[in-house]
C-alpha cells in the first residue's frame, strides 16, 4: 500500500522543526520503521517533518573526554564503521552489526530506532545497558535543552516519554574499562529479535538489559548486584540468573513466536552464554 | 547537501539525477521513490513485492549507498543521484556481475534480480580486492529475498564475478558447432532481459488512462453483512466508481471452478461476498480511482456493518458440524466436509490384528504456502465497441484463464485475450482465478484499463495457502521389518474452499493415493476428509500432496525401524520396490527408475560412518547433530478428469523465410527456463542452430492451446509437442533440401543449420530452403514432395501413460510419470533454544533424461529452500476468531539468504520409456522430501532426549516445547 496523504516539510534548523511539531506531526529521520508502518497504514501522520536539512541537528558520533555523543542523524552504518566505538563500546558495535540489513543500516538512525521504542529493537536494549541519556527539546520551550535518562524513557510497548519533544542526541558516559556484549535470538539471522540482551561489566559496574520479555526493555538489577561482586561465573551468578525474572512484573509481548516463558528462557540462555564467556575471558585475561 | 523546504506542503517539486539523466517533477509528498522511478522516470528495474522493505526488490543506489526505495519518499531523494539496475548496465553487453548471474543460473523468475544485483554490486565495490567469505556475502544480501533459487547460485555468482570460482553454466557460443544441445548446462537466454531490469511483468505495462483498483476486504472470518456504507468513499478525491458484491451480482456469474472432481461439493460463490463473509479478507467491494493511493484512501472510508457468526477456525471441530449448525460455511451442504474420499484394498483389519508390530501416529503440519515474490498483479482492458477483453495477468495458465473469464463474464472465448509475459514466480499459487475476476469486472463496467497490484498483506492474509493437515497413520510390520499394511486417515483444512476458488483439494487426495510410496504393499486403507473452515482458500503448492504422502510413509517407516531396532536404511531396503514397472496398490504405475541406486548413492555421498563419528563427538561436547535419509517419488504430469489438467499440450514450430525458427508453446514461463531448455530440444530435433530458435508463450491469441504450467509437466508435454511439430517441419526441410541439392531425401543429414549429403560437396542452409519454400522458386517446386507447402506445424502431445479407465476400486493412472530419488539432511539442534540449524541437504534425483542440468539442479535447490522455509519459519497462523496473525513477509517468515544451507544435488538418468526425449518432468522434488528429512534429522539429533517429531512445524519455540515435553516424561528416553 501507499501511505496516507500528508504534508511534508524539511526545515533548515532545529528551531524550524520545533516550530512545526504539533499533534499529528511526526519527525522523519531514516524512516526505516516509520515508512513500514505508514505503508501498512498503521500510522497516518498529518505532517512529516524531515530532519535531513536541519544543519544544527548533529549527524556525527563524537567521543568527548567524558562522554560519547550520538547525534540525531547518525545512521546504524556510521555506528558499525566507527573505530572508537568498536574499541571502547564493542556491545554497541555488535548491536549495530546485528541490526537489519545493509539498506536499512544505510538509512536508519540510532535515535530513530530508539524513538520507535520497540522493546526488542537493538538500540533500545543496548542503550538501556549503557547509561544513556537522551537530549531533547520541547517545542514549547525551544531554547531549553532537557535530558531524559534511558531508565525513564520507555513508557510502554512502542511508547516513550518524549511527549512531543524532539530528540537531539544521545549521550553515554565513556566506559574505557568496561567490557560488554550484545546478543539476540531471532528466527533467522538479522531478523526481529525474539529476545535480546546487553551486558556491560567493569570494576564495580554491571548493567544487564533484556528485550523481548516485557513491553519495554528490562534491567535485571538483582543479577547486576551479584555481578558487581562476582568476577567469575560462580554458583551465585548462576543462581541469580535462574531467578532473574522471578520477581519482575512482566507484560509479555503477544506474538506467534513463543510464550512469555520461552522468551525468558531465550534471554537466560543468551545471558548465561554471554556471561560465561565474558567472565571466563576476564579470568584468563 | 539536502535542499531546505521550510513550508509544509502536500506536493512539491523534486529534482533527481537518475542514471545520469536529470528529472524534475512536482509530486505528492507521499510518493514513494519506487513509484517515482517507475512512473516518472519510466524504469522497470526497481519493483514492489512487499509493504515493509523486507524483500529488497526495490533496491537502488542513492548518493552512493543502497536503499530500499519503497521505504523512502521521492521528496527525501530531492537533489540526489540515483542509480538503478538500468544504470549499471553497459550500453553494449552486460557488466561482469550481471554476466556472473547469467553464468551461474543465479535467477529464475527474475523478479528479485534487479534489487539483488544492486546489493551484490554495492558489496563487491566496497570489498574491492579483499577476500570475502560466504558469511560476508550473506550479510550483504540479507535485505534481498529470492523465492526461486535457494540463494546458493547467487552466492556462487559473487565468487565468479570476482574470479574466485568457475561458472556453473556454459554459454551458447561455447558449444561445439553441431554438438548435442540436450543435456548441456547452457546459460539461460531469458536472463539477459531479466538481469538488466527488463522483463514482461504485468506492472511494467501501463497507459495514461489506467484506473487503479483497491479491494475492500472483510475484517471478519464469518459474519453476515448488514450494511455497506460507501457514500463517504464515493466523495473521496480521484474515485471513479465503487461497487459492492451485491451490486456486482447482476454483472457476472459465480467463480469458474478450477476443478470439478467427482464427489466434491461446490460453493458456487461469487468473487465478492454477497450477504455473508466466510473468511477474513474476502472481497466485499471494489474501489476504482485514478491512482493506487487514492483508491486505497477511499477503500478505507467504506464502512461495513457485520453481524458475527460462529467461526470455524479448527478443522476437527468444523468436521463435526452437521445440518443446521450455525457454523456451517455453506448450509446447503449440511456439512463442512467438501470431499470425503475412501479407498481400501486387502484385509486391512486382519493384517493389523496379526502383525508383530503396529505403529500408530498422528502426523501434522501447519499452514503455509507458495509466496512467489510477484503477487497476482492483474491489468484488464475491455473494449465495448468490439466486445473484446484483454487481460494481462501473473498466471500459470493463460488458456484456462481465458476459459474461466469467458464463463464468468459470458464473453465468447474468441473475444478474450490473456497475456502472461514473465511471471514473478508461481509454485502452484497462480493456478486459480478468483480475485482477478474483480479486476476484470471493474474493467468491463468502466470501459477503461484497470490495474490491481495485490499488496503483500492481501496475499498473506487472504491469498492461497497449503499444507495444514492432521493425519493418523497406522502401519503393521512383521518382526523382520516387512511392511504388511498401512492405513491413513487424513483431515485437511481447505480454508473456505479447495476447488472452486483454488485447486488445493487434490493435495490431500493425492496424499491418500500416494501414501504407500515406492514400497511393496498390497494392504492399505485410506480416508481423506477435506474440511472447510473460515480461512483463506487452499491452493496448489509445489509438491501437491506428494509431500504429505512422503511424510506419512517415511516417518512411519522411521518409527517402525526404531521400534523394531532395525536400521532405517535396512528397513527401506527390505520394503522398497524390486521391479519396474511397479504398480502401487492404489493404482498408479511407477514406470521405471533407480530408487535403490539413489538410496545407496546418497548414503555414500553423505559418508554415514563419518557423520556418525561427528555426531558422537558432538554429543560429548553437548551438541546435538542429527541426520536422516528418505526415498521419494515425484508423480509428474497430472491429468485429471473434470479440470484444466488435461493429457494434452500443443506447440507450433515455424521456420520463417529467413530460416529462423519460432516455437510457440502453451506452457507458461514462470521462471523454469523454458526459453532455453525448449530451444535446446528444438535445435537438436530440427538440426538448426541454437541461436536461430526463439521460444514464445503466454499470449492466448498467438500461441496454440495450452493447459499451463503445473505438475512438473513441461519436459514431457511441451517438449513432446515441440518434438512432434519439429519432426513434421524437419521432414519438409529435408524434402526441400532434396530438391535444392538434387539428392535423394533419405541420404540427407541436418547439422547445425545446414543440410548436406555426406560425402558430397554441396550443402544448403535452413534459410535457403525456407526462402525457396516461401518465395522463390516457391513451395510448389521446393516442397512439391512434402506433406504440406509451409514450414510450420502445430502439433500435440498426449502422454501414453495416462489412463482414465477407472477400475472397480476406482483406480486409474492420473500421473503418467514417476521421477524419484532420495533426500537427506544434516542438522544441529540447540537444545536450550530449540533452534534447528540445517547444515546440509543432499538430493539424488532421477528425472529421466536431463534437458539442462544447471537449470534442473537450480529448481531442486530452490524447492529445497522453500520447504526449509515452510518447515522452520513460514506460518499462516490464525487465531481462534479466524483472524490471520501474519501480515508481512517478516511476520510470515520468508526464508532469507541465511536460511539456505549447502545443497548437493546429484542426477541419475533412467530415460522415460514413453516420452520421445526420455525426460520425465521435474521441478517439485525439493518440496517433497525436505520436510520429511528435516523432521527425521531433528528426531535423530534429539534421540538421547527421547523426542519424537510428528509435527512438521520446526520453529524454535515448537522444538523447545518438544524437548521440554520429553524431559518431563523421561520414560520415553531410549
Amino acid at each position: 500500500m501507499r501511505p496516507n496523504a500528508f504534508a511534508y516539510s524539511r526545515p533548515t534548523s532545529i528551531a524550524g522543526i520545533l516550530s512545526q511539531m504539533r499533534d499529528g506531526a511526526v519527525p522523519l529521520a531514516g524512516g526505516q520503521s516509520l515508512m513500514q508502518a505508514m505503508r501498512l497504514r498503521l500510522t497516518e501522520p498529518s505532517l512529516l517533518v524531515d530532519l535531513a536539512a536541519a544543519s544544527d541537528l548533529p549527524a556525527t558520533i563524537e567521543l568527548h573526554p567524558e562522554q560519547l555523543t550520538i547525534g540525531a542523524k547518525v545512521t546504524h552504518r556510521m555506528m558499525v564503521e566507527h573505530v572508537g566505538i568498536a574499541h571502547e563500546f564493542p556491545w554497541l558495535n555488535e548491536a549495530a552489526r546485528a541490526l537489519g540489513d545493509v539498506q536499512v543500516r544505510n538509512r536508519g538512525t540510532v535515535v530513530g530506532n530508539l524513538c520507535w521504542a520497540d522493546p526488542r529493537a537493538n538500540w533500545c536494549v543496548a542503550l538501556a545497558a549503557s547509561r544513556a541519556t537522551i537530549r531533547c527539546r520541547d517545542p514549547l520551550h525551544p531554547e531549553q535543552t532537557e535530558s531524559l535518562a534511558i531508565e525513564d524513557f520507555f513508557t510502554g510497548f512502542r511508547c516513550h516519554a518524549l511527549n512531543g519533544r524532539l530528540a537531539l542526541a544521545i549521550d553515554l558516559p565513556r566506559a574505557p574499562r568496561c567490557r560488554g556484549v550484545y546478543r539476540e535470538f531471532s528466527r533467522q539471522r538479522q531478523d526481529l529479535a525474539l529476545a535480546n540482551i546487553c551486558i556491560v561489566l567493569g570494576a564495580g559496574v554491571a548493567r544487564v538489559a533484556v528485550g523481548g520479555v516485557h513491553h519495554s526493555p528490562v534491567r535485571l538489577h538483582a543479577l547486576e548486584e551479584v555481578l558487581r561482586v562476582e568476577t567469575r561465573f560462580t554458583a551465585a551468578v548462576e543462581h541469580a540468573l535462574e531467578a532473574a525474572f522471578k520477581d519482575l512484573n512482566l507484560a509479555a509481548i503477544p506474538d506467534d513466536y513463543g510464550s512469555a516463558a520461552y522468551k525468558q528462557q531465550l534471554a537466560k540462555v543468551q545471558l548465561r552464554r554471554a556471561l560465561q564467556s565474558l567472565l571466563n575471558e576476564a579470568e584468563r585475561g | 547537501m539536502v535542499k531546505p523546504f521550510d513550508i509544509e506542503s502536500h506536493s512539491l517539486p523534486v529534482t533527481m539525477q537518475i542514471n545520469g539523466v536529470t528529472i524534475t517533477r512536482t509530486v505528492e509528498a507521499r510518493t514513494l521513490l519506487t513509484d517515482f522511478l517507475r512512473l516518472e522516470a519510466g524504469l522497470t528495474g526497481p519493483r514492489f513485492a512487499c509493504e515493509e522493505g523486507a524483500c529488497g526488490a526495490c533496491t537502488v543506489e542513492v548518493d552512493g549507498e543502497i536503499v530500499k526505495s519503497c521505504l523512502m519518499l521521492a521528496v527525501q531523494a530531492d537533489g540526489s543521484e540515483i542509480t538503478t539496475v538500468e544504470g549499471i548496465t553497459p550500453a553494449v553487453g552486460l557488466s561482469t556481475l550481471q554476466q556472473a548471474f547469467v553464468h551461474c543460473h543465479a535467477l529464475q523468475c527474475g523478479y528479485c534480480t534487479a534489487g539483488m544485483l544492486m546489493s551484490a554490486r554495492d558489496f563487491l565495490n566496497k570489498q574491492g580486492e579483499r577476500e570475502f567469505s560466504d558469511e560476508d556475502s550473506r550479510q550483504a544480501l540479507t535485505g534481498n529475498l529470492c523465492r526461486c533459487t535457494g540463494y546458493n547460485n547467487i552466492l556462487h555468482a559473487l565468487k565468479v564475478a570476482t574470479g574466485r570460482a568457475q561458472p556453473l553454466a556454459i554459454l551458447e557460443e561455447q558449444l561445439e558447432p553441431g554438438a548435442k544441445k540436450i543435456g548441456q548446462p547452457i546459460a539461460r537466454r531469458e536472463d539477459r532481459r531479466l538481469v538488466t531490469g527488463g522483463g514482461h511483468y504485468v506492472d511494467n505495462f501501463s497507459t495514461p488512462q489506467d484506473l487503479h483498483l483497491a479491494i475492500v476486504r472483510s475484517t471478519r472470518a464469518h459474519a453476515r453483512i448488514i450494511n455497506i456504507a460507501t457514500e463517504q468513499a464515493r466523495r473521496a478525491p480521484g474515485v471513479v466508481r465503487i461497487m459492492t458484491g451485491a451490486e456486482a451480482q447482476a454483472h457476472w456469474k459465480p467463480i469458474a471452478p478450477t476443478m470439478e472432481l467427482p464427489g466434491v461439493l461446490m460453493p458456487r460463490a461469487y468473487a465478492m461476498a454477497l450477504d455473508k463473509v466466510i473468511f477474513y479478507g474476502e472481497p466485499v467491494a471494489w474501489v476504482a480511482a485514478d491512482t493506487p493511493a487514492k483508491a486505497e484512501d477511499a477503500a478505507r472510508l467504506v464502512e461495513v456493518t457485520y453481524e458475527d457468526l460462529p467461526v470455524n477456525a479448527d478443522m476437527r471441530a468444523a468436521a463435526e458440524a452437521g445440518a443446521g449448525d450455525p457454523g456451517l460455511l455453506y448450509p446447503a451442504w449440511q456439512s463442512n466436509v467438501q470431499r470425503d474420499f475412501q479407498f481400501s484394498i486387502g484385509d486391512v483389519d486382519e493384517v493389523f490384528a496379526a502383525a508383530d508390530l503396529v505403529v500408530d501416529e498422528v502426523i501434522t503440519s501447519h499452514r503455509y504456502g507458495a509466496m512467489p515474490l510477484e503477487t497476482r498483479v492483474t491489468y484488464a482492458t475491455y473494449n465495448p465497441h468490439e466486445n473484446t477483453l484483454v487481460v494481462r495477468a501473473s498466471t500459470q495458465l493463460p488458456h484456462p484463464m481465458r476459459m474461466f473469464l469467458s464463463q464468468v463474464f459470458g464473453l465468447p472465448e474468441s473475444r478474450v485475450q490473456v497475456l502472461a509475459g514473465d511471471v514473478g514466480g508461481g509454485f502452484g499459487a497462480k493456478l486459480s482465478v478468483d480475485t482477478e475476476l474483480v479486476v476484470v469486472l471493474a474493467a468491463i463496467i468502466l470501459g477503461r484499463p484497470v490495474k490491481w497490484f495485490e499488496t503483500r498483506t492481501e496475499w498473506i492474509t487472504a491469498g492461497p495457502a497449503a499444507r495444514d493437515f492432521q493425519t493418523r497413520v497406522r502401519a503393521a510390520f512383521k518382526r523382520d521389518g516387512t511392511l504388511l499394511a498401512l492405513e491413513t486417515d487424513v483431515l485437511a483444512d481447505m480454508g473456505c474452499d479447495g476447488t472452486e476458488r483454488a485447486c488445493g483439494l487434490g493435495m490431500p487426495l493425492n496424499s491418500g493415493v500416494y501414501a504407500p510410496g515406492p514400497y511393496l504393499l498390497d494392504t492399505y486403507r485410506t480416508r481423506v476428509r477435506c474440511v472447510v473452515t473460515n480461512k483463506a482458500p487452499y491452493n496448489a503448492y509445489r509438491g501437491y500432496g506428494k509431500d504429505l504422502a512422503n511424510l506419512y510413509i517415511e516417518r512411519i517407516l522411521d518409527q517402525g525401524a526404531a521400534r523394531l531396532g532395525i536400521d532405517l536404511l535396512d528397513l527401506r531396503r527390505r520394503n522398497l520396490l524390486t521391479r519396474y514397472p511397479h504398480r502401487l496398490c492404489t493404482g498408479p504405475i511407477i514406470e521405471n527408475g533407480s530408487l535403490r541406486e539413489a538410496l545407496e548413492l546418497i548414503v555414500k555421498k553423505m559418508d554415514l560412518p563419518r557423520l556418525r563419528a561427528e555426531q558422537e563427538a558432538a554429543r560429548r561436547e553437548g551438541r546435538y547433530l542429527g541426520f536422516s535419509v528418505a526415498a521419494y517419488i515425484e508423480p509428474a504430469g497430472g491429468a485429471f478428469p473434470g479440470s484444466y489438467l488435461q493429457n494434452a499440450e500443443s506447440a507450433t514450430v515455424r521456420i520463417a523465410a529467413d530460416g529462423s525458427v519460432h516455437v510457440m508453446t502453451g506452457i507458461q514461463s514462470i521462471g523454469q527456463g523454458i526459453e532455453t531448455a525448449y530451444a535446446q530440444v528444438t535445435a537438436d530435433v530440427l538440426g538448426c542452430k541454437l541461436e536461430d530458435v526463439r521460444i514464445s508463450w503466454g499470449d492466448t491469441t498467438a500461441i496454440p492451446f495450452g493447459c499451463g504450467s503445473y505438475s512438473s509437466r513441461g519436459a514431457m508435454y511441451a517438449v513432446g509437442a515441440i518434438v512432434n511439430a519439429a519432426e513434421v517441419v524437419r521432414a519438409r526441410v529435408v524434402a526441400g533440401a532434396a530438391v535444392l541439392l538434387q539428392s535423394p531425401a533419405e541420404e540427407l543429414k541436418i547439422e547445425n543449420g545446414e543440410i548436406f549429403r555426406p560425402g558430397w560437396d554441396s550443402r544448403c542452409t535452413f534459410a535457403e530452403v525456407a526462402h525457396g519454400a516461401y518465395f522463390s522458386p516457391g513451395a510448389e517446386i521446393v516442397l512439391a514432395k512434402a506433406d504440406a507447402p509451409i514450414l510450420e506445424s502445430t502439433n500435440i502431445y498426449r502422454h501414453p501413460q495416462v489412463s482414465w479407465n477407472f477400475d472397480e476400486l476406482g483406480r486409474a493412472q492420473l500421473y503418467p510419470s514417476h521421477p524419484g530419488g532420495a533426500a537427506a539432511a544434516l542438522v544441529e539442534v540447540d537444545i536450550e533454544t530449540g533452534r534447528v540449524d540445517v547444515k546440509k541437504i543432499w538430493m539424488v534425483s532421477d528425472h529421466g533424461v536431463v534437458l539442462n542440468p544447471v537449470i534442473l539442479s537450480g529448481q531442486t535447490k530452490g524447492a529445497v529452500v522453500q520447504q526449509i522455509g515452510g518447515t522452520l519459519y513460514e506460518n499462516f497462523h490464525y487465531n481462534a476468531h479466524g483472524i490471520p496473525q501474519a501480515r508481512t513477509l517478516k511476520e510470515y517468515g520468508m526464508p532469507t539468504v541465511w536460511a539456505a544451507p549447502e545443497i548437493d544435488v546429484f542426477h541419475l538418468e533412467t530415460p522415460s520409456p514413453a516420452t520421445k526425449i526420455g525426460a520425465k518432468g521435474a521441478g517439485e522434488d525439493g518440496c517433497i522430501a525436505t520436510s520429511t528429512v528435516l523432521m527425521g534429522a531433528v528426531e535423530n539429533a534429539l534421540r538421547p532426549l527421547g523426542v519424537k517429531v510428528m509435527d512438521s512445524t520446526l520453529s524454535p519455540a515448537h522444538v523447545m516445547e518438544l524437548i521440554q515435553r520429553a524431559q518431563e516424561n523421561p520414560a520415553a528416553r531410549s
